[in-house]
């Protein structure tokens, strides 16, 4: 019976988190929607930085998701599920594109190449008015709809994140677990020791490469639906840094973590919102502080947590 | 035409050049390269702006002043942030390097909301060489920088103290061994390399002009330079920044503006991708 | 094999026959690890062939070597240390199975199912080499003997062929090393042939059945112990070997 108690708290949350929309006021609704899709982003770097890798371009992968959706249905009316489908694709593509070449560094120089590649596609988006309208930006973007039904009320789109949050959430959770995820972890230990024991590494790091992008494409596509309008300086290296910051301080191993970190560092910048430009200068300073004192990320301190209390229960046993 | 670009591209690439060896001093040194670095070249240039405005000082006062202001600033960061890092894993530098970015962006930003025109401190007058016009500034930021290359250049390898430097660089432990006291050299060098930073924001306020976000993408090029050059050769960062500023430059004047920003992107990305020790660095191939 | 201007190996060609234990050794510098390099794939050699089982194999990437039987250990334990003992060991076998990902995506007890079957190979692997108890202990906080003992069961648990060992005994203490030696004996017996790397004369000379002598790059001398020992080149390149046999 004791083993069901944390499966019981899990459902209850997640049941409990359906009626949200009924006592939440509009503006911390908003806030909440947008904590979920960018946690679909931040969870496509925590896949990331399990096989090692670092990228400080998931804001353009959010961005190319962003547009393609946005682009294809307000110039050819194409339906978001379907725009969906070609962002996935999309998504694939260009992280192959800018995987490839980039599995070979790491570390650094892996920041400062997705980087690079971040400005060149944001310069792209800004000057490539034929394709992106440029700096007045894609506007008027419908949202999904379904049966005739469009979400265009704010619960109505919160139920649809919460389900693709669902599903990427237990997406990463599977992939974690399964022999991917091994692989993953085998080679952000060691790459050497990875190839001469079967795992293609090349495949797995560009396998974690182009399904981050996917992530960060769909929560890109979520986001032009729920917002309606776009501009390149939604995706500036600013938001890649932010994601990158949400996913390390969650432990990026630990969805939970990932989700937590994401939400408490939104609502913190949120909350701050009061004291001006002064809520980044605390943004950067919690990143500081966050590095000194607890540099494995939140998902790091519920391993440790969770150690601590494996390590009571073997004391009572013994 | 091709020569003003020349010429106008080696003063840009002198400023990249500085902060490129900023990068690559405390690279040698930690083997972490501080993101924040274009950051603190903007809060460079703001803080020379303000003594060349404010207390209305000439050139030569301003530089003079803002290398020790420079040096203090470096010192300050290294003893409230960095002294805590110095061995930590490279993704948690490069995380609080983010951090302290951000905090000087925002900073700077509440003080200086619009970008700033820095007074004439390097004079107005524009001399014709050869066949091309060149302003003044561009003249004073080329010798300056050669002036400071030479005097570091001398400094790390005439003085005690930056062979001191040099050593801790290379090996860590073997100079502890030595007697050096590693943790004041690693400071040091950080103030150091902060100090070049400031020099380089001075620079260029005069030839373009100062705000609050230009702290990344100067980061980013003079990190490109490093590489070009090799980030663990110190005339490499310099030669690099030089060849960078060249490159844009003639990009600029010949394909266009608006994308010049592409080739050092660009560069960047070829260097990693194909010569990652740089032009001047050598390959370390992993000992299997 | 030529790095930039410098040859580390030069026309050096030899033959390991099947299930023998066949060992390089040379002093340092000699060239012992580019072989190993070039045999696993690591490098790809300037000039010069590789063959597994007749089979051409130059250049062909370490994975699929490992695939094809081959398995390597290194001087310093790579070993995966965010995961535990039987983790490590399961990699090379869950690497070349065949079954899709997708299943294992999909369903919690396809994956179960896939784990089982796999298991014991591994645990096996991880008795042969005497770590039989260890299998939920994170391989990072593992003893320096113990983890070159992993390492040499995650190349064991697959069934290989071949396994090339490098210094297996570096760094252990003389209970240990014996340890090491009865374990690559006790490999080889059970038909696995054995290239080994070592620089503990006794242990070489002990167990190979024959020697590849190496010095700078070139092979100097190759036969059993016997006629390897008694070789004045090799004597000559290596004044190690009196030294070891007064120990």
């Amino acid at each position: 019976m004791k083993n069901y108690i944390p499966k019981i708290v899990l459902a209850a949350v997640l049941l409990g988190a359906l009626s949200i929309p009924s006592f939440t006021p509009k503006y911390i609704l908003h806030l909440v929607i947008y904590i979920m899709i960018i946690s679909i982003a931040v969870m496509g770097l925590g896949i990331l930085g399990v096989s090692g890798q670092i990228s400080n371009a998931q804001g353009a992968f959010y961005g190319i998701g962003a547009y393609t959706s946005a682009l294809f249905s307000v110039r050819m009316g194409v339906s978001f599920w379907a725009s969906l489908l070609i962002v996935i694709l999309f998504a694939c593509v260009v992280g192959f594109v800018v995987g490839l070449p980039t599995i070979k560094v790491s570390g650094l120089y892996l920041i400062m190449t997705t980087l690079g590649v971040n400005e060149i596609i944001y310069l792209i988006m800004m000057n490539n008015i034929t394709l992106t309208n440029g700096p007045q930006g894609v506007s008027r973007i419908p949202g999904p709809s379904l049966f005739g039904f469009t979400f265009k009320s704010m619960p109505s789109y919160f139920y649809l994140c919460y389900a693709f949050l669902l599903f990427f959430a237990l997406l990463s959770i599977r992939i974690y677990r399964s022999r991917l995820g091994n692989y993953f972890i085998a080679v952000k230990n060691s790459e050497i020791a990875s190839n001469m024991n079967g795992v293609n590494v090349v495949k797995t790091k560009l396998t974690a490469f182009m399904i981050s992008a996917v992530y960060g494409g769909v929560a890109g596509a979520l986001y032009s639906g729920y917002i309606g309008y776009i501009h390149p300086d939604n995706f500036k290296t600013d938001v890649s840094v932010l994601f990158l910051t949400m996913s390390i301080f969650g432990g990026q191993r630990s969805v939970v973590g990932m989700l937590c970190a994401t939400t408490i560092l939104t609502i913190a910048t949120e909350y701050f919102r009061f004291i001006g430009e002064y809520r980044l200068i605390a943004y950067g300073l919690v990143l500081i502080l966050g590095m000194i004192y607890m540099p494995e990320g939140i998902g790091g301190k519920f391993v440790q947590l969770k150690n601590l209390v494996k390590a009571g229960k073997q004391h009572d046993k013994g | 035409m091709l020569f003003q670009l020349i010429l106008q591209g080696i003063a840009t690439g002198f400023v990249y050049a500085l902060v490129a060896l900023g990068y690559t001093f405390v690279f040698r040194c930690l083997n972490q390269v501080i993101y924040a670095q274009g950051h603190i070249f903007m809060v460079g240039s703001f803080m020379g702006y303000a003594a060349s405005t404010k207390l209305g000082l000439d050139a030569v006062s301003t530089l003079l002043l803002m290398l020790l202001a420079g040096v203090a600033f470096g010192f300050l960061l290294d003893r409230v942030i960095f002294r805590k890092l110095y061995d930590v894993a490279t993704m948690t530098f490069v995380i609080a390097a983010i951090g302290l970015g951000i905090i000087l962006q925002n900073a700077v930003r509440i003080l200086y909301p619009e970008p700033v025109k820095y007074p004439p401190i390097f004079g107005t007058r524009v001399f014709r060489i050869f066949n091309a016009q060149i302003a003044e500034p561009y003249l004073w930021v080329i010798a300056i920088s050669l002036l400071l290359i030479a005097a570091l250049y001398c400094f790390l390898t005439f003085t005690r103290y930056g062979q001191a430097m040099r050593a801790v660089a290379s090996d860590r432990t073997i100079a502890a061994a030595m007697g050096i006291n590693v943790k004041v050299y690693i400071s040091a060098t950080i103030s150091l390399s902060a100090a070049i930073a400031v020099i380089g924001g001075v620079l260029i306020g005069p030839l373009y002009f100062a705000s609050f976000d230009m702290g990344g993408m100067i980061g980013l090029k003079a990190f490109s330079a490093a590489v070009l050059g090799g980030i663990t050769n110190i005339s490499g960062a310099a030669i690099g920044g030089v060849v960078l500023g060249i490159l844009e430059n003639l990009s600029a004047g010949y394909i266009s503006s608006a994308y010049k920003d592409v080739v050092s992107l660009g560069v960047l990305i070829l260097m990693l991708l194909f010569r990652p020790h740089g032009i001047l660095g050598k390959a370390k191939p992993t000992k299997v | 094999m030529r790095f930039g201007g410098l040859s580390a190996l030069s026309k050096v060609s030899f033959e390991i026959r099947e299930k023998e234990l066949f060992s390089i050794i040379g002093p340092n510098g000699s060239g012992k690890s580019t072989m190993f390099n070039v045999i696993t794939g690591v490098y790809t050699p300037t000039e010069g062939k590789v063959y597994l089982r007749g089979k051409d194999v130059t250049g062909l990437p370490p994975h699929k070597l490992n695939h094809l039987g081959m398995g390597r250990t290194f001087q310093n334990p790579r070993l995966f240390s965010d995961m535990t003992v039987l983790e490590n060991v399961m990699v090379p076998l869950l690497a070349r199975d065949k079954h899709y990902l997708a299943g294992e995506l999909l369903s919690e007890r396809s994956r179960r199912k896939n784990m089982e079957r796999l298991r014991p190979a591994a645990v096996n692997a991880l008795n042969v080499a005497g770590l039989k108890g260890k299998e939920d202990n994170p391989a990072g906080m593992l003893p320096y003997g113990d983890q070159k003992r992993l390492e040499i069961a995650r190349c064991y648990a697959i069934n290989p062929d071949v396994i090339l060992l490098d210094e297996p005994a570096a760094g252990l203490n003389t209970d240990e090393r014996d340890g090491i030696n009865s374990l690559i004996r006790d490999i080889n017996s059970r038909g696995v042939t054995v290239v080994l790397i070592e620089h503990d004369m006794k242990m070489v000379m002990g167990i190979s059945n024959r020697i590849m002598v190496l010095n700078h790059g070139s092979a100097i001398a190759f036969g059993t112990p016997a006629e390897v020992s008694n070789d004045p080149a090799v004597i000559e390149a290596y004044l190690g070997v009196k030294e070891m046999d007064d120990e």
